[in-house]
């Protein structure tokens, strides 16, 4: 047993080498901290100066690091004044034979844009990429928005078992295109555009530019919040009905009912009559060779005729951003305009004599959707069921950018789409982007 | 039969007891290190492995020897054990590893073998050594220090974190000697163990041979296997880092100053433990840092009691005499 005289002096003790503990390494904090910090980014400047170079970088913080499947870390790069230029992800993906690909991947302030990529080569068990086919892949990506999919994806729709269906008859290849001449209460041009390759339906786009030039278009609000709709976000349901006619090869096959919705393509619960009438305009269009060119030739003359330059209201991609208010002379009572009208009256002769072919018999007319299922809302073939595509989870229709990848190994290239996808993912969630 | 002995009895204040309070009073720089460093989950980590080294021992203790324990004693070494496992851990470990340590150490290592004083191995260094090996995946949380105080779900992320372990080389000297730098959450500071080292030599809880035989065949050791270093005159810059970060001091002073696992002879105290730093030393680059550590004090441990009975303190002949007499 201890003595009353032993125990007071080991508390003494204790106390003492608390108090000494406490200072000293009170002290070596206060010393090694700055060296600590220093040191820090020394070392972050070694490995990340070849991603996003910046004046110092930090650790981001943050439950979504943890939660986020693939990303190890997350850094903020910043410039001189503090101020944050953007982020690197830290990211980790492994293949089927669990081979890995471990990778910095630079993303701009947004958390939208690729901006830097290395790939860090610590692997136990490394995915054999090349250094030339890095680099193949990264100059492919950088400066491009995600998510990102191999253009095998994009281009053709392989993963959608549509052999089961015929297409219309008389389908001819090219693309095809159809906007709306009339604005949407929220100032969108509605356009559609189809691309026929061997008489199918292979690539379906639909969205819409705004008359205003500083809003994006509708598909990419959606994805920012500024366009909202119920259910599904607008590009989503997009998406979804776009790769449903892919499938169904025919836009009667939809089912649209007469309020405008359709309850065969899971996840679209808005009215898509305008895609419907648009997408079965360029189906029309396919049948007489009316391709895109065509079509953009004939609205340029159409804007020209009301004493407009057509090139000034034409935006980036091509479109022409004309709300035709002014062509009142071929509105029709209910305040649609008959490009068929307007094309015979003003251009058709033009557009025949430049096209050359001569061959021209019909003219394209935008239907009513008057050939819907036999039954309101009822699909000629009600046991279609549409098959959702989508790249690392995340709907075909949010994908930003193609690219081919490594020609000669495309299944080597998924990883780093796949790495690419995963900052995707942190960022739309850290970005909150879709609040 | 009651058993007499002569007189005189030499009274000590130094029993068993006051021996392993002063252990923990040597501990406490270490201790506070790893808290003020990785913050509540170092301190969830110690107070966990303390009070499962010890409450295990206590159950264990009265359920393998219910008839032969001495109920009045309280076992400390059990917390000294539960501390010492507690600071080889990397700090984003999780309790999962802590129970089974404690488990291993505490029954298997200690209890099994005869409990208090007459474990072969020693417990703490059996049980993080046994972890290692078990679950090496769930050792790899080596965060960076001073970043997350308030962090505990690392104690319940049973997948496992990683992040690697700093490494010392390429730190400022003073980091070195404060030990910030992501290794393990005790072990890291040389300026934190050596002011246990000098309680306990100033306390005389330990004498030092084992201490001093370690340092030495570190210091012998070391340049003959890092020959290339010190030809490059990077040497002695790395022996410092070595010394002060790897946790070889930490062995010397908290473990092999351990009575019951190493050998009785000072002497032979002292030239084991230059044979285990020596191994120490041979090995640590060639293997992970804590079977560097800690494979070699077990070796050192299981040739304890062959070289105490043909060597040390008792000569054949006495145990022969002895047994005699017990029989009679």
């Amino acid at each position: 047993m201890m003595t009353r005289a032993q125990l007071r002096k080991m508390l003494i003790d204790l106390a003492i080498m608390v108090i000494l503990s406490g200072l000293v390494i009170s002290l070596g904090v206060y010393v090694s901290y700055g060296k600590m910090k220093i040191r820090k980014q020394e070392y972050y400047k070694e490995i990340f100066s070849d991603v996003i170079k910046a004046e110092s970088y930090a650790e981001l913080k943050h439950d979504l690091v943890d939660s986020t499947q693939g990303v190890n870390h997350v850094y903020m790069a910043y410039d001189k004044d503090e101020n944050i230029i953007g982020y690197i992800a830290d990211i980790s993906v492994f293949d089927n034979e669990n081979r890995e690909l471990h990778s910095y991947v630079g993303i701009n302030k947004d958390g939208s844009t690729i901006i830097g990529y290395k790939r860090v080569e610590d692997e136990e068990n490394p995915i054999a990429y090349e250094q030339k086919e890095i680099k193949m892949l990264t100059v492919q990506t950088l400066g491009k928005q995600m998510p990102i999919a191999l253009s095998r994806y994009g281009s053709t729709s392989d993963d959608v078992a549509y052999s089961e269906y015929n297409p219309p008859a008389g389908l001819k290849d090219g693309t095809y295109f159809a906007q709306s001449l009339t604005l949407d209460k929220k100032g969108y041009i509605d356009y559609v555009e189809i691309e026929i390759m061997d008489g199918r339906i292979k690539r379906v786009v639909w969205d819409g530019i705004n008359i205003d030039p500083t809003t994006g278009s509708r598909n990419k609000a959606s994805l920012t919040g500024a366009y909202v709709i119920s259910g599904e976000n607008w590009a989503t349901q997009s998406y979804n009905i776009c790769h449903a006619l892919i499938e169904l090869q025919d836009v009667s096959r939809l089912a649209m009912k007469s309020d405008g919705t359709t309850e065969i393509v899971p996840g679209v619960t808005t009215n898509i009559s305008a895609f419907v009438d648009l997408a079965s305009e360029c189906l029309e269009n396919s049948k007489v060779g009316f391709d895109k060119n065509n079509y953009l030739n004939t609205l340029a003359g159409l804007i020209q005729s009301t004493g407009t330059d057509p090139e000034s209201v034409r935006d980036s991609n091509g479109f022409y951003v004309y709300p035709f208010e002014d062509l009142t002379m071929f509105k029709k009572p209910d305040g649609s305009i008959d490009l068929k009208t307007v094309y015979e009256t003003t251009l058709a002769d033009d557009q025949l004599e430049d096209d050359g072919s001569g061959e021209i018999t019909a003219t394209p007319v935008p239907t009513s959707g008057g050939e819907m299922g036999p039954e309101d809302g009822i699909a000629t073939d009600p046991n279609s069921a549409i098959v959702s595509n989508s790249v690392d989870g995340i709907p075909m229709s949010e994908v930003r950018t193609f690219i081919p990848g490594v020609f000669y190994d495309v299944p080597g290239s998924t990883e780093y789409v796949t790495t690419m996808n995963t900052a995707y993912k942190f960022f739309k969630e850290y970005m909150n982007w879709m609040v | 039969m009651t058993k007499g002995y002569f007189a005189p009895f030499i009274h000590s204040e130094k029993n068993a007891p006051f021996i392993y309070i002063n252990v923990l009073i040597a501990l406490i720089p270490c201790i506070i290190l790893a808290v003020v460093y990785y913050g509540l989950r170092a301190l969830g980590l110690l107070l966990l492995s303390q009070i499962l080294f010890f409450v295990l021992d206590f159950i264990f203790s009265r359920l393998l020897r219910p008839n032969t324990i001495n109920k009045d004693y309280l076992d400390i070494s059990s917390v000294i054990s539960g501390t010492i496992f507690a600071l080889l851990l990397p700090p984003d470990t999780s309790v999962d590893v802590v129970i089974l340590g404690a488990f291993i150490g505490s029954f298997v290592v200690k209890q099994l073998f005869g409990g208090v004083g007459t474990n072969l191995l020693n417990p703490a260094i059996a049980a993080r050594l046994f972890v290692q090996v078990v679950v090496p995946g769930k050792l790899m949380g080596f965060s960076e220090p001073l970043t997350d105080f308030f962090k505990l779900d690392t104690l319940v992320d049973f997948s496992g974190r990683s992040a690697a372990m700093g490494d010392a080389s390429s730190i400022y000297a003073v980091e070195v000697l404060a030990g910030s730098f992501a290794t393990f959450i005790g072990v890291g500071s040389g300026i934190a163990i050596i002011i246990g080292v000098f309680y306990l030599l100033l306390k005389k809880i330990v004498r030092g041979y084992a201490f001093f035989g370690y340092l030495i065949g570190v210091l012998l050791m070391y340049p003959l296997v890092h020959l290339t270093d010190f030809i490059n005159r990077n040497g002695l810059a790395s022996f410092g880092v070595f010394i002060l970060t790897s946790g070889v001091l930490f062995i010397a002073i908290f473990v092999l100053g351990d009575f019951s696992t190493m050998p009785i002879n000072p002497i032979m105290r002292m030239v084991v433990a230059f044979f285990c730093a020596c191994l120490t030393v041979f090995i640590y680059d060639r293997v992970d840092p804590i079977t560097g550590l800690c494979a070699p004090v077990l070796l050192v441990n299981i040739a304890t009691p062959s070289i105490d009975y043909y060597l040390g303190t008792l000569s054949h002949k006495e145990i022969v005499k002895r047994k005699a007499g017990d029989a009679s």
